[in-house]
């Protein structure tokens, strides 16, 4: 139904944000918890009014959309559909989870954005129209980048590209939109034109929130220089939210299924021989995001379905991956995996944690992400997608080595330069936190029927547990790490700084900037010498005219001038009369 | 006496079960796919090379990557 104004759900976790800059410590961990379950009750009971669209509406199935006129346009501030429940839901989780986890933050300012934050990601997904896309976008643009410099000093120069690079990605998703708005009259966001300026202008701007390769290389560089909690929000929102802008814009765009396949290879590549555990998990996350961009590339109900639900679970074991990742880093004092030492041995239950999350990370059966990833495979599959079909499953033994590497290295092995700090399990709100999202992602798993009737298209029945299909991924997985327990030891743990397409603007970008800087600086110089020789030379010319030894200025007999006023006299007077 | 350390006990027990695991994979492959399969499925042990050599090409691109695109050192800011 679309219905007259109603209060954004996103505002909730916004407002609270910003009343933790001002409430007292004791009521600052009631706010922080309450926020997304009121924020989720609020999503679901608009969820709970959800019906057919009327035919001259701009939407199409089950929703329920709030309307507003503003500059002659037609703005949708919340719009609950089947696809944006799906992104709100875990959103909501995640807001609570992360809060939950981040309640030990002494700094209420970044908090307060941690809720900002979130709550801008929900207010993006929650978007009916390509304006309020836009706003809750720049918000969490914003916000991301001051949490981004909340992680200290050293994060300064990284927030700086981020920045760049985001605001960047929002002017072309402006563009984009604007564009569509003009030609069409229609700011409803709904699939945008796959084809021509316009909708490839907003693509880029999607894809650089996505961390789509080429463009990912702010996603490595900035969010492990975040705190101990603000790396956890930041993995969960900003690559999601635009997968989410990615199913709803573009699906079935062929070249995000190899733009994936791409984004696949370079994460697994990047994160195996990462010597930063959280730098890891980016390349971590950055390689999940392809997955579902080859979903949505495939366009079919199935595969879209695979990108959505894959996006719901990836969030949650990503967000005890990096918990447990911000466990050893607050324990070490780094997340240099040289500096650690056998971590399972001084935080078991993290430890335990943390595998089961990277074996989720790795889709083994039993887990969520073996039925969410299978709907993506199988999605390929019947699409008659062979060689999609192909990489995706080389892809999922890719993974399976960095997921096994992420244990070895954070809680198994021994480092090269071990420190000697003593570490201690975190917290056990802190413990809580990492159990709750990957306690769904294992009750998903035990119901995938619940689970695909949640996602938001409308598919064949599927089983994921089927014998011939479940053998296939178990060998890809036994196998990989059977590839891995004999290759890991090629690759040192000394810290090293891989180069990425950062290089472009890191380095090249400086270097160019420097040398066209010097010679506009040089040219700049010689004209204000020329400039400046000249004025000298005019100054002392009047200088030597007018000056107190010049000829004017000299002292003259009266007779001598007189006789020079008569002459100059009789030349006005002749001149009048002719 | 000095505990063992995990490494150690990882890379013992793990030299043990991994094989005997891969061995099961391999006889269920047999047991389970008795009628022909279409595609790549029906490739024998299909699942078994292609992650044996997915594994191996992509642990030695990274080791290649690392030797060509990185530099000894943290990442800095600048």
């Amino acid at each position: 139904m679309i219905d007259g104004f109603a209060f954004p759900p996103a505002l909730f976790l916004i407002f609270t944000g910003l009343a933790c800059l001002v409430l007292p410590a004791m009521l600052r961990p009631f706010a922080v918890l309450g926020a997304p379950v009121v924020t989720l009750a609020a999503v679901w009971s608009f969820a709970a009014q959800m019906a057919v669209a009327p035919e001259d509406a701009p939407f199409s199935g089950e929703v329920y959309a709030a309307s507003l006129d503003y500059l002659g346009l037609t703005l949708y501030p919340v719009r609950v559909d089947p696809l944006s429940l799906v992104f709100a839901t875990v959103f909501a989780i995640m807001a609570f989870a992360g809060g939950l986890y981040a309640l030990r933050l002494e700094d209420r300012r970044e908090l307060a954005l941690l809720q900002v934050y979130a709550g801008a990601a929900i207010g993006a997904v929650l978007a009916g129209d390509l304006l309020t896309l836009f706003v809750f976008w720049e918000l969490m643009a914003i916000a991301s980048v001051l949490i981004i410099w909340a992680g200290g000093p050293d994060a300064r120069g990284a927030g700086l590209r981020y920045a760049g690079v985001h605001f960047l990605g929002g002017a072309c998703l402006m563009a984009g939109a604007a564009g569509y708005v003009a030609t069409t009259g229609e700011a409803a966001f709904g699939p945008l034109p796959q084809e021509g300026v316009i909708g490839g202008l907003a693509l880029i701007g999607i894809l650089i929130n996505a961390a789509a390769w080429p463009l990912n290389a702010w996603l490595a560089d900035a969010y492990p220089r975040a705190s101990w909690a603000g790396t956890v929000f930041l993995s969960a929102f900003t690559t999601k939210t635009a997968i989410y802008a990615l199913i709803r814009g573009f699906p079935g765009d062929e070249w995000l299924i190899w733009i994936g396949i791409a984004t696949i290879a370079y994460g697994c590549l990047y994160a195996l021989v990462e010597t930063d555990l959280r730098r890891l998990l980016c390349f971590a996350i950055v390689a999940q995001g392809g997955f579902m961009m080859v979903g949505v590339g495939i366009g079919t109900p199935m595969a879209l379905n695979g990108a959505a639900g894959h996006a719901f679970v990836s969030i949650l074991y990503s967000a005890t991956l990096f918990m447990a990742a911000g466990a050893l880093l607050r324990g070490h004092g780094t997340a240099q995996i040289s500096a650690f030492s056998e971590g399972a041995r001084h935080m078991p239950q993290t430890a335990l944690l943390a595998g089961v999350a990277a074996l989720s990370l790795a889709a083994l059966p039993g887990t969520g992400a073996y039925i969410s990833k299978s709907l993506i495979s199988s999605g390929a599959g019947k699409a008659d997608a062979e060689l999609a079909y192909l990489l995706l499953s080389a892809a999922a033994a890719g993974v399976v080595l960095h997921a096994g590497r992420f244990v070895w290295v954070g809680f198994l092995a021994r480092g090269s330069a071990p420190s000697t700090k003593p570490i201690e399990e975190p917290g056990p709100e802190q413990r809580l936190a990492m159990l709750v999202p990957l306690a769904l992602v294992l009750v998903l798993a035990v119901v995938p029927g619940s689970f695909y009737a949640f996602l938001p298209e409308a598919m064949d029945a599927y089983t994921p547990y089927k014998a011939d299909t479940l053998l296939l991924q178990l060998q890809l997985l036994v196998f990989g790490v059977l590839a891995l327990y004999y290759a890991v030891r090629l690759i040192p743990d000394a810290p090293r700084a891989l180069i990425d397409t950062d290089w472009l603007y890191r380095r090249l970008g400086r270097a160019l900037l420097g040398t066209l800087g010097h010679g506009w600086l040089a040219a700049y110089a010689q004209a204000a010498e020329k400039s400046l020789a000249a004025v000298q030379r005019l100054l002392v010319e009047l200088y030597r005219i007018h000056g107190p030894n010049s000829t004017l200025a000299s002292t003259r007999q009266t007779g001598y001038v007189a006789l020079w006023m008569t002459a100059l006299l009789s030349v006005l007077v002749l001149s009048s009369v002719l | 006496m000095s505990q063992p350390s995990l490494t150690d006990l990882a890379l013992r027990y793990g030299i043990r079960v991994l094989p005997v695991v891969a061995s099961l994979l391999i006889m269920a492959e047999f047991l389970i796919k008795k009628k022909p399969y279409a595609g790549l499925a029906g490739i024998p042990l299909f699942g078994v090379w292609f992650a044996l050599g997915v594994g191996l090409v992509t642990v030695g691109l990274a080791f290649a990557l690392r030797q060509a695109l990185s530099k000894p050192g943290a990442p800095s800011d600048d």
